[in-house]
């Protein structure tokens, strides 16, 4: 909220500038961000008449102005185009105040200006601004001074109130914060006397729940003229535009005393009665903004006999409104249940300054005195205006919460040990009935302050007039210690040093993403965690999978010239499991280029990614966890090459798939080099099962030999499609425990080797803890080794 | 010859040895001296075998003499030889010409991501403080977002949190949302735990709102709250206080002022003096980060101090939801966003940075 400081003075007689009034707003929780300056915040510029103008000599953008400020004819450089010879400036002689500061004599281009002609700018003026300068009114007195035409230069603060502060949204209640906290007394304007006798209008609420209180008042024979220039200005520097007495007067109020009001037009009310009332079905509001709202029945409103005039507490409507033709009004200043505001504004869109105030809650106390302040100021500016009798419709007077406030409480609130006086004094800024002497005394805060209804909330006050600073650092708190981290963040942790340590790098990108990108992948939308309200249609769903992420930070770096990467994710990733969302944490990644990276000037051969980098890094990332297995799968996911694509599970339980990156998939995200690997698991089934914690997931070491070992190659020739894995596993069934190793160091099709066959070589490395082997053992096993391998496989030795 | 004239040879060669052997210049002129003296025909070795001609008496006094002179200049000669030897390799070694100013050959080298980076260094302050690691779900109920937290609906407080809601409800048709703090995990945590505790919990959280240099819509959060008998604003303080002198170093200095968060009373808004310009008046000018010399402190737009997070006692309202008795127990909650405290760490001014992954900036940590 903006808050003039000239006008905050008119209710506290601070001592402060405006920027150390900022510090105590800051200190006592309110945010100031911004100091601004509005109206005419110079001085020594006078209204001049420019007489003559020449071109300058040395400059063919300038000119030379002659002008006269009434007493004196004097020659001015003048850089703007829109001069002309008649009309009436603003001028500033050197030795003016500009807000930039004082004006000095200067020669420009070899020419003397013995001032300058202002533009809006630089006299500071924000709403007059145009290109060139500023060209007053050509009745303007030449030679009077140009401040007076304009409002007495007053500083805008913009100061955030939060939402539990509703008595500080306006210029009244701010000074009512600053003269507690500073100790001042508060200057309250005065309120009409009424000397007419006349009655208000009925006014009768149907809801006493949704209405506590509503003041109501007619004024009669007003005019929607124009209003005071200073009340004008006081709007448009709270950024409020001013558009006749009537209305401004209600806003202006409302600036003032934080009370919203609203005008109606009496002679265009239906019947001369008020009624407060929920809509009926079917009724509708033309509002001020001239948009025709359909009611809801729980909405509340100001009816007249007939129909609804105004959605209460939130907007007026346009056939009752204030017009030029309005002769005599009634002015509403009424309470409104907070909640039912709220619901009635986010329902309705309509958001304004009095439903800002009323849904936060607003003073019941205060409504009359607005109600009377409004009159008072209308009636001033009118001559003829004539009052009636407020009328007063109360249903509840809301209760005051009293608490038992002891120093002991707060000061253990607080962490302080502060003595009792200092606390109750704090607190008699705020109750002034409260007893000094007594320690357990009843405080009752005023009906303004809604905010304050526990002990808590009265040791925040305690230490806000204190201010914060009054709060001591305690010693750190000796640990408690605890057992642990959960497993998945220990599992994070693990799984990220080990992708960091084979050269990924971590990325983070966001969770949302759009329709396209989920049929690139070809997720099924129906399966995916859908937005009400997504910011942008690329960003309607939640991630169903890390990859599409990958894939658009690997494009967004492959625009940028990278051609080798290595990145990975750990995140949530979401689905739909039913009619519910589900999350669950993933790891992801994406091998792409050269690895490791190329060195051109070695000229030596670098290889591209391939399957195997992918497997040693995933084979990295998984080691350790038991019972993890790798076959083919079915179908591979969308993303994947269908024929270089491993599914590894673990108990069952699928854990994800590692390859190569589908062609058309690279081609979607734009890849120059669609040779790109892949992986994604989910990591739940890995953090789920025992394990994690640091004592059993620490390996046991096994015994090393002190012995040599011996070694011995095979070469086999097998069927093509063979796998490893049956070579490997026939190879350790038949060894025995003297098997140390067993490494493929030859595979061979080609010449010499039948159509459909492979040679494999193998390198067997034999070894035992606590002797060494003899060639015949050696041999015995190597014979047993091939044997197996023949009649399992059919492998022929290769000769 | 007499004992005494042989004795005196004896010196002599030595004499000669020292002069000649220590100044070799190469292994060819070494072993010409070693010939010269310790070889069959060496100087030394002719000496020697006069010893037979002496009595035995003699001998006893000049056998000793000569031996001893015979190991000491071997193992002269061993000692230079070795020095030579590695001279003359390194002078060869020193005609291997590489230029060692090229660029290195890329290890593969990962590269954690700044913002675990910071939660790390967070979390392990904190745990050195006592805080236990909990978690929470990104999707959450509005009971555990907001009402739990003392938000109800229909408050205007709840503006203060612009929400993603999901199409989908949750079992019994509520609507659910992306969780827009970290503090439903206090509810969660709370409702499963008695007191004492102290916990941390960082993570994603979501705003409504678009993505611009100072906003994200996707943020992390890193929330700490600790529940006990009499725990006070000094606690928190003191917490805050060296938290923030785990991350920003021990000159670290923190201010509360008022503010207003619904799960809280009283509530803090914290500030650190700001770590550029340290916040001294006069250096408020100085151009620690800042370019141009006599410009405000950018970084704190020369306040001096930098908002960090928001702090306050646990609303009692709260610790009833979750069925704590707020006359027996107290704690104190904040929640700090991380991308804030990352951005000060490493001087980045734009938040989109961080969901960027520009190799060339995660390449810089």
């Amino acid at each position: 909220m903006k808050i003039l400081y000239n006008w905050l003075k008119e209710f506290v007689s601070i001592e402060l500038t405006p920027e150390e009034l900022a510090e105590k707003l800051v200190a006592l929780g309110f945010s100031v961000d911004s100091i601004e300056t509005a109206g005419a915040d110079f001085e020594g510029v006078r209204v001049a008449e420019i007489l003559k103008i020449d071109r300058h000599p040395n400059a063919d953008r300038l000119s030379l102005c002659d002008i006269t400020d009434g007493e004196q004819r004097l020659t001015v450089v003048c850089g703007a185009k829109n001069i002309a010879v008649g009309q009436k400036v603003p001028f500033a002689k050197a030795g003016a105040r500009l807000p930039g500061g004082i004006l000095q004599k200067a020669k420009i281009r070899g020419v003397e200006s013995q001032g300058m002609i202002c533009a809006a700018g630089e006299l500071g003026l924000k709403g007059c601004q145009s290109d060139g300068i500023m060209v007053l009114l050509p009745d303007t007195v030449t030679g009077s001074d140009v401040s007076s035409l304009f409002p007495e230069k007053d500083r805008v603060l913009e100061v955030d109130v939060m939402p539990n502060r509703p008595d500080c949204l306006s210029h009244m209640g701010m000074a009512r914060e600053l003269a507690a906290s500073l100790g001042l007394p508060l200057m309250k304007p005065g309120t009409a006397r009424l000397s007419c006798e006349e009655a208000c209008m009925p006014v009768s609420i149907r809801e006493p729940e949704l209405c506590p209180r509503y003041c109501g008042m007619v004024v009669r024979n007003v005019a929607a003229a124009m209003s005071p220039a200073w009340l004008a200005w006081r709007l448009e520097a709270m950024g409020s535009r001013p558009r006749n007495l009537l209305v401004d007067v209600t806003n202006y109020v409302l600036y003032e005393l934080g009370q919203p009001l609203h005008a109606f037009d009496t002679d265009l009310l239906r019947g001369q009665e008020i009624t407060v009332r929920r809509a009926l079905p079917g009724e509708r509001l033309l509002t001020l903004e001239e948009k025709t709202l359909e009611l809801r029945p729980d909405w509340l409103v100001i009816a007249d006999r007939e129909r609804p005039v105004a959605l209460a507490g939130v907007m007026g409507g346009l056939e009752t409104a204030v017009s030029g033709k309005t002769r005599n009004i009634f002015l509403e200043s009424a309470c409104f249940n907070p909640v039912s505001i709220r619901k009635t504004s986010v329902e309705s869109g309509i958001k304004t300054e009095s439903s800002h105030r009323f849904e936060r809650g607003t003073d019941p106390e205060a409504a009359s005195y607005a109600c009377l302040r409004a009159a008072e100021l209308i009636t001033r500016a009118c001559s003829g205006a004539a009052a009636s009798k407020l009328s007063d419709t109360r249903t509840a007077h809301p209760e005051r919460p009293s608490m038992e406030i002891s120093a002991e409480s707060i000061n253990s609130i607080l962490g302080t040990s502060l003595p009792d006086e200092k606390i109750l004094s704090c607190l008699k800024t705020i109750d002034p009935s409260l007893g000094a002497k007594d320690p357990n005394c009843n405080f009752t805060p005023p009906s303004w302050r809604r905010d304050i209804s526990t002990v808590w909330d009265a040791a925040e006050e305690v230490a806000r007039i204190l201010g914060y600073d009054v709060i001591p650092a305690a010693e750190a708190p000796v640990p408690m210690g605890g057992s642990g981290e959960p497993a998945s963040v220990m599992l994070c942790e693990k799984l990220r040093s080990r992708l960091v340590s084979s050269g990924f790098c971590e990325i983070y990108t966001y969770d949302f993403v759009s329709a396209r990108e989920l049929a690139s992948a070809a997720f099924e939308t129906k399966r995916a965690v859908r937005l009400a309200n997504p910011l942008s249609c690329d960003w309607e769903y939640l991630r169903p999978s890390l990859l599409p992420g990958l894939l658009r930070a690997l494009s967004h770096n492959a625009n940028r010239g990278v051609n080798t990467a290595c990145l990975f994710e750990l995140a949530t990733v979401y689905d739909m499991v039913g009619k519910e969302p589900r999350e669950r944490l993933f790891c992801a990644g994406i091998m792409y280029g050269t690895f490791p990276a190329a060195v051109f000037w070695k000229k030596e051969r670098v290889s591209s990614v391939d399957f195997f980098h992918l497997k040693a890094a995933v084979s990295r990332l998984l080691r350790g966890f038991s019972r993890v297995e790798t076959a083919r799968p079915e179908r591979a996911p969308a993303l994947f090459h269908p024929g270089l694509c491993l599914e590894v599970s673990r108990d069952d339980s699928l854990l994800g798939c590692y390859g190569r990156l589908h062609p058309s998939a690279a081609q979607a995200w734009e890849l120059k080099n669609p040779d790109a690997w892949i992986f994604e698991f989910c990591l739940d089934p890995l953090s789920r099962h025992a394990g994690l914690d640091f004592f059993s997931s620490a390996p046991r070491v096994s015994p090393v030999s002190n012995f040599p070992s011996s070694w011995r190659d095979i070469s086999v020739v097998l069927e093509s499609a063979t796998p490893w894995e049956k070579v490997l596993a026939q190879t350790l069934a038949a060894a025995g425990p003297s098997l140390a190793n067993t490494n493929p160091v030859d595979l061979y099709e080609g010449k010499g080797i039948p159509e459909g066959f492979k040679s494999l070589s193998v390198r067997l490395t034999f070894s035992l803890p606590d002797r060494t082997l003899t060639d015949t053992e050696v041999d015995k096993s190597v014979g047993r080794i091939l044997e197996t391998l023949s009649s399992s496989l059919g492998a022929k030795l290769r000769t | 010859m007499t004992p005494e004239q042989w004795l005196r040879q004896i010196a002599c060669v030595k004499n000669d040895f020292l002069n000649s052997a220590p100044r070799s210049a190469s292994l060819e002129e070494l072993d010409s001296i070693k010939v010269q003296c310790l070889g069959r025909k060496g100087a030394l070795t002719e000496l020697l075998k006069l010893l037979k001609d002496f009595t035995i008496e003699e001998r006893r006094e000049l056998g000793p003499a000569g031996n001893s002179l015979k190991e000491e200049l071997t193992s002269l000669i061993d000692k230079k030889h070795a020095e030579l030897s590695r001279l003359s390799i390194d002078a060869e070694l020193c005609g291997v010409r590489l230029d060692l100013t090229l660029p290195a050959s890329p290890l593969p080298e990962g590269r954690l991501h700044p913002l675990t980076l910071t939660m790390q260094r967070m979390t392990q302050v904190l745990s050195g403080l006592g805080f236990i690691r909990a978690e929470g779900p990104l999707i959450e109920t509005e009971y555990h977002n907001f009402e739990a937290l003392n938000i109800p609906a229909d408050h205007p407080s709840r503006d203060m949190h612009d929400t993603f809601y999901l199409k989908a409800g949750d079992s019994g048709g509520k609507p659910l949302l992306l969780r827009t703090h970290t503090s439903p995990v206090q509810i969660r945590r709370m409702e499963k735990t008695s007191p004492p505790l102290r916990i941390m919990a960082p993570g994603r959280v979501f705003r409504h709102e678009a993505v611009d240099a100072g906003h994200s819509a996707v943020f992390h959060q890193l929330e700490g709250f600790y529940v006990n008998r009499l725990v006070s604003m000094a606690d928190l303080k003191g917490t805050l206080l060296n938290f923030m002198r785990g991350l920003f170093g021990p000159e670290a200095a923190v201010r509360f002022r008022p503010s207003y968060f619904p799960f809280v009373e009283p509530g803090a808004e914290v500030d650190l003096r700001c770590v550029f310009c340290r916040g001294c008046p006069a250096s408020r000018q100085t151009p620690s980060p800042c370019r141009g010399s006599a410009s405000k402190c950018p970084v704190c737009k020369g306040t001096g101090w930098l908002e960090m997070l928001g702090a306050g006692i646990i609303h009692p309202n709260v610790l009833k939801t979750v069925g704590y008795d707020p006359g027996l127990w107290s704690g104190f909650a904040f929640g700090v966003g991380v991308e804030r405290v990352a951005m000060l760490l490493y001087g980045i001014s734009d938040i989109r940075t961080f969901y960027e992954n520009d190799l060339r900036v995660l390449e810089q940590f």
